[in-house]
C-alpha cells in the first residue's frame, strides 16, 4: 500500500494558485498597536463617535486578555506589534463612485483569481464585494438590490450611510470581550461587508464576499455583518485568497449575523487563504470568531464551510437558537495538509423551545496535518423539546498525520434529545481494491471516495461553490460521484 | 484555605511523624507538595469544569492512621453476609484481619500488605502506584495520607475461578479513607476481583482509593466494582492499567449512590493485541453527581478497546462523563469503539459529556456515539397495551438500560449478583 | 361487548377518524378492511389507548364501560388485546418475564391468585407448542433481534397466554409467509368463542381464508363505507378499494 500515499500526495497537494503578489501602491500606517493606532484607523474612515468608543472600550479590554491555549494548535507567540494594522490601495483613498473609477490593476487582480467584478460578467447571478487588504474595493449590483431595499455595501460606506443600523445590531452577537481575536477584531477592524434585507424579501441573487490579502506585513480584521428582518432570506457566499510568503499572516475577522422572525440566513465560506509551504514555512493565521442569532420564531440559520487554506484554523461558526422552534446548522469539510494545524467546528446554544440543529463535520487529515473537531450543544433549561444531531466523521490519508474531536455535550432539559455518532478511519485497502478492481485507476478511487467522504457538505454549497471547493479538494468529479 | 484542606494537612503531619523510615518520611512529604502545587480542584479546571467539590470542601474529616485498626463486630448492614470466601475487608481505610477470609487462596495467590513490607519493598510499591496516583490531585493526597495498602499478586499461570472479593466500608461518620491496591498478574493468569464500595453511616464520609493494575503477557482480569454508599459519601478513585501483550482487561464500575463520586480510570495498552473493555453505570437522583473520567491509551498496535457507559438521571442528579481515547503514532490496527447513553428523567436532572478522540496513527478504526435522551415512548406504551402498570414499566426500561452492562460481565456468579442491584425493587427479571 | 358510536379522533391537526358507528358481540369475528390512510390503524390504537391520536368526538363503551376514560394498561387488564402491527423490540427486557408480569398484572385486577413459576412455565410452554415457536425465544429480550415473522408469532403467543375478551389484530398478516399465516391463524382461531370477540384489520383478503369473519366492513377516509358478510371481502379482493368512492382523494372530502 505504499503508492497510496504517494498518489494521494499529488491529488491532495496541488499547487496554490493563488499566491501571486499585485503590485500597487498602498496606504499605509505605520507598524504597531497603541491606542493611537485605534484613533487613527478610526480617523481614516471618518467614523463616528459612537464607533470610536466602541473601538476604545474593546481595545482597553483587549489589553487585559490573553490568546486562547486550549486549542490543539501551536505557533510562536504573535508580536503585536509588528503587525500593520491598516493598508489601503492608494487609487482606492477616495473611493471609486463606480466600477469604472476601481484600479484597473486590482480588476486585473480579481480576474486572475476567478472573480470578474463587471455585472455583465460569468457571475452574473452573484454581487461581489471585494476586499482588498483592508477596505473594500468594489461592491457589483448594489443599485439592482437597493431596489428592493437590500443593503449590501462595505462596513465603511454602511457606518456613513446607515449608522443607526450598525449601532443597533454591532456587537450584540460578538460582543467585544468575547475571546481574545475578537476584541482585537473590535478595536481595530478595518473593512468588511454590510448586509441588510428588509422584512419579507427574499434576496434575488448570491450576495458574496472576495476576501484578499495582498499587502506584506498587514494584518487582516475584517468585521461582517448580516441582517435578515423578519420573513426575509439571503444565501451569502465568502471566499479568501492570499500571495505566498515566507512570514506568517495574522487574520483576525469577526462575522455576526442576525435572524429575525422567520428569517433564513445561509452563510458559506470555501477558505483557500495561502497554507504555507510544505515544511510549514509562512501561511495565513485564521483565527476566525463567527456567530449567528436565530432571535426570532422560526429563523434557521445556516453555516457551510469548506476550509483548505490557512497554516493554522481556528474558527468555530456557531448559532445561538433563541427563537421558538429556530434552526441551526453546521456543515463542514476540513483538509489540512502538510503542516496545516486546524481546530475547528461549531457551537449549537439551544434556548428557545423546540429548537433544532445539525451538525455534519467531515475531516481530513494528510501528510503532517493536524486536525481538531472541537463541539458545543448547549441545550439550557429552557430548551423544552429541542433536538441536536451530529455527525463528525474523519479520514485519515497519512502516517504523520493527526485526527482528534472534543465534542462537549451540556443537556439541563430532560425532553431535549441529543445525539453524537463520530468515526476515524482510514480509506480502506479494501473499498480501493474493489474499485480498481472494478477498472478505476488508484486517483479516480481516492477522489471517489473523498467526494463520497465530503457529499452531504458539498451538497449543501451554492452550486458555484461546490464545483470550486472539488477543485480544492484536488479531486474531480466528473462521473464519479454516485 | 478549605476546612478539609485544613484537616488533611493536620493528618499529614500526624502521619509523617508517625512513619518510622526516612525514605516513608520523604515520599510521603513528595506527594503532599505534589497536592498543594496542583492545588485544590475548582471549576476553573478543564477536568473539573463541571464537578463542583463545595460540598466537600466544607467538610472537616479525620484520617485512619492506624493500618490495622481493628473494628469490633461486623456492624449489620455489612454485606459480608453473601461473600462466602476469598475475602479482603478493609473499614475506614484499615485493614480488618479478623472480617477477611483468606486462608484459601490458591497458592499462586499472594497477598501482602504495605505495613508488613520491608523498605526495599516499600519502594517498589510506592514505584508501581505512582501512575495511579499520578492521574489526580486526590492521587498525591492519596500518597501522602495513605493509611494501608495490599499488594495482590497472581503467578504465571495460576488461574482462580472465585472471585477475589475487596471490601471498602465507610463506617464511620466523619472519616476519610485513604487505601492503595497494587495487582499484578503474570503471564496467563487469570482473575476476578470484585469490589465492594460501602458504607452504613447518614454522616459524611471520603473514600479515596487508588489502583494500579499490571498485567502480563495474555494475564486475564476483570475487576467488578460497585459504588453504594451513604446518601453522604464522597467517593474519589484512581485506576491505572497497564496491559502487555495479549493481556485482556474488563473493567466494570457502577456507581450507584453517593453524595459525589469521581472515577479516574486511565487503561494503557503499551504491546501488541492487548484488548480493554470499558464498561459502567451511573445513577444519580436527589442532588447527587457522579464523573467518569475515563481515557484508554492505545500505544501498541493492533489493541483493541471497548468502552460504553450508561447514564440514569433524575430528580437535581448531574453527571459527568469524559471519555478520552488516545491513539499513538505507532499504533496502527487499533480498533476502538465507545458509546455513551444517557437517559435524562427529570426537569432538573442534567448531564455533561464529552466523548474525546485524539489519533495521531492513520491505520485505525476508531468510533464513538452519545446520546442523551428520554424514554422511549413506544416501548412504553407496548408494557401498558399488555396490562403493565404504567410506574412498573418505567422501572422496567430503566432497568433493562442498565442490565445491558451487567451482562456483560463474565462471571456467572458476579454477573447474577450485579444483575440483582441493578434491578432492586422488582424482585426478579426473565429467570423465573 | 364492543359499542364505538360517532368516534371521531385526530392525529395532530389532521381529522382521521370522521365518526365511526359499529357495534361487536361477544362470539362475533369482525374484519376491518380498507386502502392505506384510511384510518384502520388509528382506530386500532384509539380502541388500544395511545395517546398519539385524540379523541375529539363519539364514545365507546365496553362490556358497560366508558373504554376512552381508562388507561392503556387497564384497557389490557379488562381484557383488551392489540397484536401490533409493527411490534416494538425492548432490550434487556426478557419475554418471559413480560408474559409472566403481564398475566399477573391482569389475575390480580380480576381476584384470581397470581401463578407461580411452576404453573407459568407449563401454562407458556404449552401455548408455545401451538404456535410452534422455539422455547428459547422465552428467555431472550421482547421481539429483539426477532424476524418479522417472528415478531408477529410472538404477538399472537402473548395473546393466546392472555386469553383476552376483545381482540384486535393489527395488520397481523402483513409480512408474514404462508407457512407463518398458518400458525398464526392457528392460533387466532383456537381463542375463537362465545364469549370472545376479535377485530381484524387488514388490508387484504388473505388472513380471511383462514380466519372467517362473521363481518366484514370497509372502511375509506375515516368512515365506514360499507358493511356485509364474508362475500364482501372477496367483492374487494376483485374490484380493489376504487370503487369505495374518491372519498379517499383529498379535496372531494364530504363536509
Amino acid at each position: 500500500m505504499n503508492s497510496i500515499p504517494d498518489t494521494l500526495e499529488g491529488l491532495i497537494s496541488l499547487e496554490y494558485r493563488h499566491g501571486f503578489e499585485t503590485s500597487i501602491e498602498s496606504d499605509e500606517i505605520p507598524k504597531g498597536l497603541s491606542e493611537d493606532t485605534v484613533r487613527l484607523i478610526s480617523a481614516r474612515k471618518n467614523e463616528p463617535e459612537f464607533l470610536l468608543e466602541w473601538r476604545l472600550e474593546a481595545y482597553r479590554r483587549w489589553l487585559k486578555m490573553t490568546p486562547p491555549t486550549w486549542a490543539s494548535v501551536h505557533y510562536p507567540p504573535i508580536d503585536y506589534q509588528d503587525i500593520i494594522y491598516y493598508s489601503a490601495p492608494k487609487s482606492q483613498k477616495d473611493g471609486p463612485k463606480s466600477l469604472d473609477e476601481v484600479d484597473p490593476e486590482l480588476l486585473k487582480t480579481y480576474e486572475k483569481l476567478g472573480i470578474p467584478l463587471h455585472e455583465r460578467a460569468i457571475l452574473a447571478g452573484v454581487a461581489v464585494d471585494a476586499v482588498f487588504d483592508s477596505v473594500s474595493v468594489a461592491t457589483t449590483f448594489k443599485d439592482k438590490l437597493a431596489e428592493v431595499g437590500i443593503i449590501f455595501c462595505s462596513f465603511s460606506e454602511a457606518v456613513q450611510h446607515h449608522p443607526e443600523l450598525i449601532k443597533q445590531y454591532l456587537g450584540t452577537v460578538v460582543p467585544v470581550q468575547d475571546n481574545f481575536y475578537a476584541a482585537l477584531n473590535s478595536a481595530v477592524f478595518s473593512d468588511g461587508s454590510f448586509v441588510y434585507i428588509p422584512p419579507g424579501v427574499r434576496c434575488p441573487m448570491e450576495l458574496s464576499t472576495y476576501f484578499r490579502i495582498n499587502a506584506k506585513n498587514t494584518g487582516q480584521f475584517e468585521r461582517t455583518l448580516i441582517i435578515a428582518d423578519r420573513g426575509a432570506s439571503v444565501s451569502y457566499l465568502e471566499g479568501c485568497t492570499a500571495p505566498m510568503r515566507d512570514e506568517n499572516q495574522l487574520h483576525a475577522a469577526v462575522v455576526e449575523l442576525v435572524a429575525l422572525e422567520d428569517a433564513k440566513i445561509k452563510y458559506s465560506t470555501v477558505q483557500n487563504w495561502y497554507p504555507g509551504d510544505k515544511e510549514g514555512r509562512g501561511g495565513i493565521y485564521n483565527f476566525v470568531t463567527k456567530r449567528g442569532d436565530c432571535r426570532g420564531a422560526r429563523s434557521h440559520i445556516s453555516w457551510t464551510q469548506v476550509e483548505t487554506g490557512s497554516a493554522i484554523t481556528w474558527k468555530y461558526p456557531s448559532v445561538i437558537l433563541r427563537g421558538e422552534d429556530s434552526v441551526g446548522e453546521f456543515y463542514s469539510v476540513a483538509l489540512t495538509n502538510h503542516r496545516q494545524q486546524a481546530d475547528t467546528g461549531t457551537k449549537m446554544i439551544h434556548v428557545g423551545r423546540n429548537t433544532r440543529s445539525t451538525i455534519v463535520s467531515k475531516g481530513i487529515s494528510a501528510g503532517f496535518g493536524q486536525q481538531a473537531y472541537r463541539g458545543l450543544v448547549r441545550m439550557a433549561r429552557s430548551a423544552t423539546g429541542a433536538r441536536n444531531h451530529t455527525q463528525c466523521d474523519s479520514l485519515l490519508l497519512g502516517d504523520r498525520c493527526q485526527a482528534h474531536t472534543f465534542p462537549y455535550i451540556e443537556v439541563k432539559n430532560n425532553t431535549a434529545t441529543v445525539e453524537h455518532e463520530a468515526s476515524t478511519s482510514r480509506i480502506g485497502e479494501d473499498q480501493l481494491f474493489f474499485c480498481r478492481q472494478r477498472g478505476l485507476s488508484a486517483e479516480d478511487a481516492v477522489s471517489m471516495i473523498v467526494n463520497g467522504f465530503c457529499k452531504e457538505v458539498f451538497k449543501e454549497l451554492p452550486m458555484e461553490f461546490a464545483v470550486e471547493a472539488q477543485k480544492l479538494l484536488g479531486v474531480s468529479l466528473e462521473g464519479s460521484v454516485g | 484555605m478549605n476546612p478539609f484542606l485544613a484537616q488533611c494537612r493536620a493528618s499529614f503531619e500526624a502521619q509523617a511523624t508517625l512513619e518510622a523510615g526516612v525514605a516513608e518520611r520523604g515520599q510521603r512529604q513528595a506527594e503532599w507538595t505534589r497536592f498543594e502545587a496542583l492545588g485544590w480542584p475548582t471549576t476553573r479546571l478543564e477536568d473539573w469544569k463541571y464537578t463542583t467539590l463545595s460540598g466537600l470542601e466544607k467538610l472537616s474529616l479525620q484520617n485512619s492512621v492506624e493500618p490495622r485498626e481493628e473494628v469490633k463486630g461486623v456492624p449489620p448492614s455489612l454485606p459480608l453476609e453473601g461473600i462466602p470466601a476469598n475475602r479482603l475487608v478493609f473499614v475506614d481505610g484499615a485493614f480488618q484481619p479478623n472480617q477477611s477470609m483468606i486462608d484459601r487462596l490458591p497458592e499462586g495467590v499472594r497477598l501482602r500488605f504495605w505495613s508488613d513490607l520491608d523498605a526495599q519493598e516499600r519502594e517498589r510499591f510506592t514505584h508501581k502506584m505512582a501512575p495511579a496516583r499520578a492521574l489526580t490531585a486526590f492521587g498525591a493526597l492519596n500518597g501522602a495520607l495513605f493509611t494501608e495498602g495490599v499488594w495482590i499478586t497472581v503467578d504465571a499461570g495460576c488461574a482462580l475461578e472465585a472471585p477475589l472479593h475487596l471490601v471498602k466500608v465507610s463506617r464511620t461518620g466523619q472519616r476519610m479513607s485513604h487505601g492503595a491496591v497494587l495487582l499484578e498478574l503474570g503471564e496467563n493468569s487469570g482473575l476476578t476481583l470484585r469490589e465492594h464500595c460501602v458504607g452504613n453511616t447518614d454522616q459524611p464520609t471520603h473514600s479515596n482509593w487508588v489502583t494500579a493494575i499490571e498485567l502480563a503477557p495474555r494475564a486475564r482480569l476483570t475487576l467488578v466494582k460497585v459504588q453504594q454508599e451513604g446518601l453522604l459519601s464522597y467517593h474519589t478513585a484512581a485506576l491505572h492499567a497497564l496491559q502487555r501483550a495479549g493481556s485482556h482487561l474488563q473493567v466494570f464500575s457502577f456507581a450507584l449512590s453517593g453524595a459525589l463520586g469521581r472515577n479516574d480510570i486511565t487503561l494503557r495498552l503499551i504491546e501488541p493485541h492487548a484488548e480493554c473493555v470499558l464498561k459502567g453505570v451511573y445513577r444519580v437522583a436527589d442532588r447527587a453527581l457522579q464523573d467518569f473520567h475515563t481515557s484508554i491509551e492505545h500505544d501498541s498496535p493492533h489493541c483493541t478497546s471497548d468502552e460504553c457507559f450508561k447514564g440514569v438521571l433524575e430528580g437535581s442528579g448531574k453527571a459527568v462523563f469524559n471519555g478520552r481515547v488516545r491513539v499513538a503514532l505507532d499504533a496502527q490496527k487499533t480498533s476502538s469503539r465507545q458509546s455513551n447513553h444517557n437517559l435524562l428523567l427529570s426537569d432538573k436532572a442534567e448531564v455533561n459529556t464529552k466523548p474525546q478522540l485524539e489519533i495521531f496513527a492513520d491505520d485505525v478504526k476508531c468510533s464513538h456515539g452519545t446520546t442523551v435522551g428520554q424514554l422511549d415512548e413506544e416501548q412504553w406504551f407496548y408494557l401498558r397495551a399488555r396490562g403493565i402498570a404504567a410506574d412498573l414499566a418505567r422501572t422496567l426500561l430503566i432497568q433493562a438500560f442498565t442490565l445491558e452492562i451487567a451482562e456483560a460481565i463474565p462471571h456467572v456468579g458476579v454477573r447474577e449478583e450485579v444483575r440483582h442491584l441493578l434491578s432492586g425493587t422488582v424482585e426478579e427479571n426473565d429467570h423465573v | 361487548m364492543l359499542s364505538i358510536k360517532n368516534l371521531q379522533a385526530s392525529v395532530g391537526d389532521k381529522p382521521i377518524l370522521k365518526g365511526i358507528n359499529l357495534d361487536v358481540k361477544a362470539g362475533e369475528v369482525h374484519a376491518l378492511m380498507g386502502p392505506n390512510g384510511s384510518g384502520k390503524s388509528t382506530l386500532s390504537n384509539v380502541l388500544a389507548g395511545r395517546e398519539n391520536a385524540t379523541v375529539t368526538g363519539g364514545s365507546v363503551t365496553y362490556q358497560g364501560k366508558d373504554l376512552l376514560a381508562l388507561a392503556v394498561e387497564e384497557r389490557a387488564r379488562e381484557g383488551i388485546f392489540l397484536a401490533f402491527q409493527y411490534p416494538v423490540e425492548i432490550p434487556g427486557v426478557g419475554n418471559v418475564y413480560l408474559l409472566k408480569a403481564a398475566l399477573n398484572a391482569q389475575r390480580k385486577h380480576r381476584g384470581l391468585p397470581e401463578l407461580d413459576a411452576m404453573d407459568f412455565l407449563a401454562l407458556v410452554k404449552d401455548k408455545m407448542k401451538l404456535m410452534e415457536m422455539n422455547e428459547s425465544m422465552l428467555y431472550r429480550a421482547v421481539n429483539e433481534g426477532f424476524s418479522g415473522g417472528e415478531k408477529k408469532r410472538n404477538e399472537i403467543l402473548q395473546m393466546v397466554v392472555l386469553e383476552p375478551n376483545l381482540a384486535i389484530l393489527d395488520e397481523t398478516d402483513s409480512g408474514l409467509d404462508i407457512d407463518a399465516l398458518k400458525v398464526v391463524s392457528h392460533g387466532v382461531n383456537s381463542l375463537r368463542s362465545p364469549d370472545r370477540a376479535m377485530i381484524l384489520v387488514t388490508h387484504y383478503q388473505r388472513l380471511l381464508d383462514y380466519i372467517k369473519p362473521d363481518f366484514v366492513h370497509v372502511l375509506s377516509d375515516g368512515r365506514i363505507q360499507r358493511s356485509g358478510g364474508p362475500e364482501l371481502a372477496l367483492e374487494l379482493e376483485r374490484e380493489g378499494y376504487a370503487w369505495v368512492g374518491d372519498a379517499t382523494n383529498e379535496g372531494v372530502v364530504a363536509p
